[in-house]
């Protein structure tokens, strides 16, 4: 599926990135050493985790996009260094359970 | 050579024994000579006068941050109002909750003669409201040393962002393990090794050699702010 796709049925908030981008799976987390372990290549990653490193982890495992969930923001830093690495940014105020149930309803696997 | 151990948590913080009163760590260094301890609570300060009292000349006033992202950071402080200025100024970045101490662990502030003086009422054990490099800039900004406090294990650096973050004011990383500290030295920081005691038994059980000729705390916070490796040795060495 498409991220454009993702983000018109999840009503998310695009940031920055090419939302033209496929992705086959999701996972979730917020402890960046165990997203870097179990994230699978063309993944969506949901979190509330904005530290600029979420943008390396997601460049060394492959993900294409990173939902920051409860409403939080991206610091500066996080979005250019997001954008260098051609990594899109989402966000949105629903939560991580809620975004993580509404990917699985939508066809996106672990 | 002086020993150190530069990471000891007192009665005050949650997770810690209620044991660690000042008599019994003063008895402590004693046994396992250390030459120096460090007291590092988890957010608060509120401990370290009583100790520096009963450990006089021991002793580097300390505290354990924890940032935004769950990261913790040790700062050293070359005087104790230092550091308790900076916990005063933290302190409004704790989030409010309600605390049991009976679930989450009893925060005791004593004096020197290990009396019950008071119970901490904000819980210590959460993160500041604070961005990791936020944290970083206060810690420099009242004159502390932050160090990342065991980088490898759970609420470490490593552990919570993957990698270590791009700051070159943090020079100071300490390790817990051989493999933690291998990886500290190759990403280019001055590794201590400290115990993070939560009980007294523990005080010890990790450690690191300055080399100082002489018990000198100036020197001593000299080579902590200008760490090189010649200096600092840990128990790999």
């Amino acid at each position: 599926m498409k991220i454009s796709q993702v983000v018109e049925r999840l009503g998310l908030e695009v940031c920055c990135g090419n939302c033209e981008q496929e992705i086959l799976y999701g996972c979730s987390g917020d402890l960046l050493s165990e997203v870097m372990s179990h994230a699978k290549p063309s993944s969506i990653w949901v979190t509330v985790q904005s530290h600029v490193n979420i943008v390396a982890v997601a460049a060394i495992s492959g993900i294409k996009a990173i939902v920051l969930c409860n409403d939080h923001k991206y610091p500066q830093e996080t979005i250019v260094k997001a954008e260098h690495e051609g990594i899109c940014l989402l966000k949105t105020s629903k939560s991580p359970f809620e975004v993580a149930g509404l990917l699985y309803s939508i066809g996106i696997k672990s | 050579m002086i020993k150190a151990d530069l990471h000891v948590h007192s009665c005050l913080s949650p997770c810690a024994q209620i044991t660690m009163v000042p008599s019994v760590i003063s008895q402590k260094i004693k046994e396992k000579q250390m030459d120096i301890i460090s007291i590092t609570d988890h957010n608060s300060c509120r401990n370290l006068v009583s100790f520096a009292k009963r450990i006089n000349g021991f002793f580097i006033p300390g505290v354990e941050l924890t940032s935004f992202e769950e990261v913790h950071v040790l700062a050293y402080f070359h005087s104790i109002e230092a550091a308790s200025n900076l916990c005063d100024f933290v302190k409004k970045f704790l989030p409010k909750t309600t605390y049991d101490p009976e679930l989450m662990g009893y925060q005791i502030i004593v004096n020197e003669q290990d009396e019950f003086q008071n119970l901490e009422e904000d819980f210590l054990g959460l993160a500041l409201q604070l961005s990791l490099t936020d944290l970083v800039d206060i810690i420099c900004s009242y004159e502390g040393i932050p160090v990342y406090a065991h980088i490898e294990r759970r609420f470490g650096v490593l552990y919570q962002l993957g990698v270590f973050p791009k700051d070159d004011r943090v020079k100071l990383a300490e390790a817990r393990s051989k493999e933690g500290w291998i990886q500290g030295i190759k990403s280019g920081f001055v590794v201590l090794s400290s115990s993070d005691a939560h009980a007294p038994d523990e005080i010890g059980c990790r450690f690191t050699r300055f080399a100082i000729e002489d018990l000198n705390l100036k020197e001593l916070f000299d080579v902590l702010s200008m760490p090189s490796r010649e200096k600092v040795l840990s128990i790999w060495d």
